[in-house]
């Protein structure tokens, strides 16, 4: 956590609205993006967006530092995010048409269409993962957490976020491999 | 597809847009909870401290095991140096005990010889004290010649006479207290002498040990002035040289009460069976001893016959006069001393006892009525 961050954090505890205000302009886009993932439609994702914040700022004295606050604030989407799924009991939430429309959008972070097509099945396959080991792959990949930081966000351990990677780089391999995605020499 | 190609895919996954209005709502949202002045984020020298906690606890129990083991070993140490040291000591014992031994009897012999100094000192003294006292007892000596030189030459000879008489005088009267004294002690041996009778059919006792239990000591065995014999310790070491008086009626009756039981060799009282003593001066001029079945009987001189009753009761017993009759000189029942009382108490014949008086001395039967009164007495 930069000392720019922690200051904010130690003016936005002592009721510093100013410095909370630029924490949610820092991070409100990561977390929108993480729910959006999960959740898979923009409405939901920003209710949880603002609930995330509002649980962040309520709990805001309780935050020791332990941690970093980006790492924090996802555990505590997580969480939001959990108590979503039981409430609501949604659907699949993910399609590929929105990550169709998604790369539609804006300037495509891939380099030809072999790779966009690979892509669009590997975050097809992802969502097909079992719900544990798609959040450490949410956090890890999507989210750019380190593996102690996914863990501590989890609440689980770093040798277990390890096992969940290992099972979840697995399973795309060999799904892959089935459809017809062979390993290329050249890197991406 | 290689992991890694596969990792490289999921870190290029596009973010999606937030919608317009989401960062607005955001911020109004925000409710921050007042806590002035409290630091919110730890120090980093605390979140160091609170992480390395339990590493530091356990290297702080570390250190205080090995500091515990450490003193352990250097007490260890100690005891096995110690313990050394008292082997090598154990060794010498037994010379440690014979030179304790010694010092022993030495210190003892050194006290007996620090005992034998004093002794000595103080035997010093003695003889330093006896020498002065013997220096005092010479010149005592020599002033008390020269005092009786200087009274020999200074008192005149009618001094002289007067002490002769005044000590003649001393000695009659020691002479007189003796003599009442052993008078005393035949009356004492008189009245044993009948306690025993009295207890054994009226018979008086045969010798003086028979009547142990009624003579109160050895002592009043022995006249006072006889001095050729002393009192006996006890009545087991009795013998004749403890006794002063002769037992003249041993096994004798009550009944003959002029019968001489005792008399004393040096005053020559003489005690009767009655319990009586008549002293040894009166003999040949108020009594004589005669000599009846083998026994010494007194016999009074000059009996006064017709003497006045009430004068020899004052005389003989220190009745006042009238004592015994109903009112002063008014004689009543007379009749009743038997010849036997009168002779037992040594009272002429021609008397009688009131009536009064002979129920109290138990020589006639109680009155028969008013049994529930006592008699009065004047």
């Amino acid at each position: 956590m930069s000392d720019h961050v922690q200051a904010l954090c130690e003016r936005a505890g002592q009721g510093d609205l100013s410095a909370a205000s630029e924490l949610a302009t820092l991070y409100y886009e990561r977390l929108f993006a993480y729910l959006r993932r999960l959740c898979g439609n923009d409405d939901d994702a920003a209710d949880l967006t603002q609930k995330t914040f509002f649980k962040a700022w309520v709990s805001l004295a309780s935050f020791q530092g332990r941690s970093s606050f980006p790492t924090w604030l996802h555990g505590i989407a997580h969480h939001v995010y959990v108590d979503w799924r039981r409430k609501s009991n949604p659907a699949e939430a993910q399609s590929d048409a929105w990550w169709e429309t998604c790369a539609a959008d804006g300037p495509s972070p891939f380099e030809d269409a072999a790779e966009k097509e690979a892509a669009k099945q590997v975050y097809s396959l992802v969502e097909r993962l079992d719900e544990g080991i798609r959040q450490v792959v949410h956090l890890h990949y999507y989210q750019g957490l380190s593996i102690s930081e996914t863990a501590e966000a989890l609440s689980i351990a770093t040798s277990t976020v390890k096992y969940r990677l290992r099972e979840a780089l697995g399973f795309l391999r060999g799904n892959l491999a089935e459809s017809g995605f062979p390993a290329r020499q050249e890197a991406i | 597809m290689t992991e890694q190609q596969i990792e490289t895919l999921l870190r290029k996954a596009p973010r999606a847009t937030p919608p317009e209005g989401l960062l607005a709502r955001v911020q109004n949202d925000i409710r921050l909870p007042r806590r002035p002045g409290k630091a919110m984020v730890q120090p980093a020298s605390v979140l160091w401290l609170r992480r390395r906690l339990p590493m530091l606890g356990f290297a702080g129990g570390l250190v205080a095991c090995v500091v515990v083991f450490a003193v352990q070993s250097s007490k260890l140490s100690e005891l096995r140096t110690e313990n050394e040291t008292l082997r090598a000591a154990t060794q010498n014992l037994e010379r440690l005990r014979r030179d304790n031994a010694e010092y022993q009897r030495l210190q003892a012999e050194n006290q007996e010889l620090e005992r034998l100094r004093k002794d000595s000192q103080e035997l010093t003294q003695l003889r330093a004290e006896v020498a002065r006292l013997r220096g005092q007892v010479e010149e005592v000596n020599r002033l008390r010649v020269a005092n009786q030189q200087l009274a020999a030459g200074v008192r005149p000879q009618l001094q002289t006479q007067a002490n002769e008489e005044f000590f003649a005088q001393a000695e009659d009267a020691k002479a007189k207290a003796q003599s009442m004294a052993c008078v005393n002690n035949l009356k004492q041996i008189g009245l044993a002498a009948r306690i025993w009778a009295t207890d054994n059919g009226d018979v008086l006792p045969p010798n003086w040990l028979a009547m142990t239990n009624e003579l109160a000591t050895p002592k009043i065995l022995v006249c006072p002035g006889d001095p050729a014999r002393a009192a006996a310790q006890n009545w087991a070491s009795l013998s004749a040289a403890n006794v002063s008086y002769e037992y003249l009626n041993p096994n004798g009756s009550e009944a003959d009460p002029y019968v001489i039981l005792t008399r004393c060799t040096v005053h020559g009282h003489v005690g009767l069976s009655d319990g009586s003593v008549m002293q040894g001066g009166g003999l040949g001029k108020t009594f004589t001893i005669a000599v009846r079945d083998g026994k010494q009987v007194f016999t009074a001189l000059n009996p006064p016959a017709n003497s006045d009753p009430q004068e020899l009761m004052r005389q003989r017993y220190g009745l006042q006069p009238g004592a015994g009759l109903v009112a002063p000189g008014q004689p009543k029942n007379l009749k009743f001393m038997s010849e036997e009382m009168l002779r037992r108490y040594g009272l002429p014949t021609n008397i009688n006892m009131s009536e009064e008086m002979a129920r109290r001395y138990g020589l006639i039967p109680a009155a028969p009525t008013n049994t529930d009164k006592l008699p009065s007495y004047p």
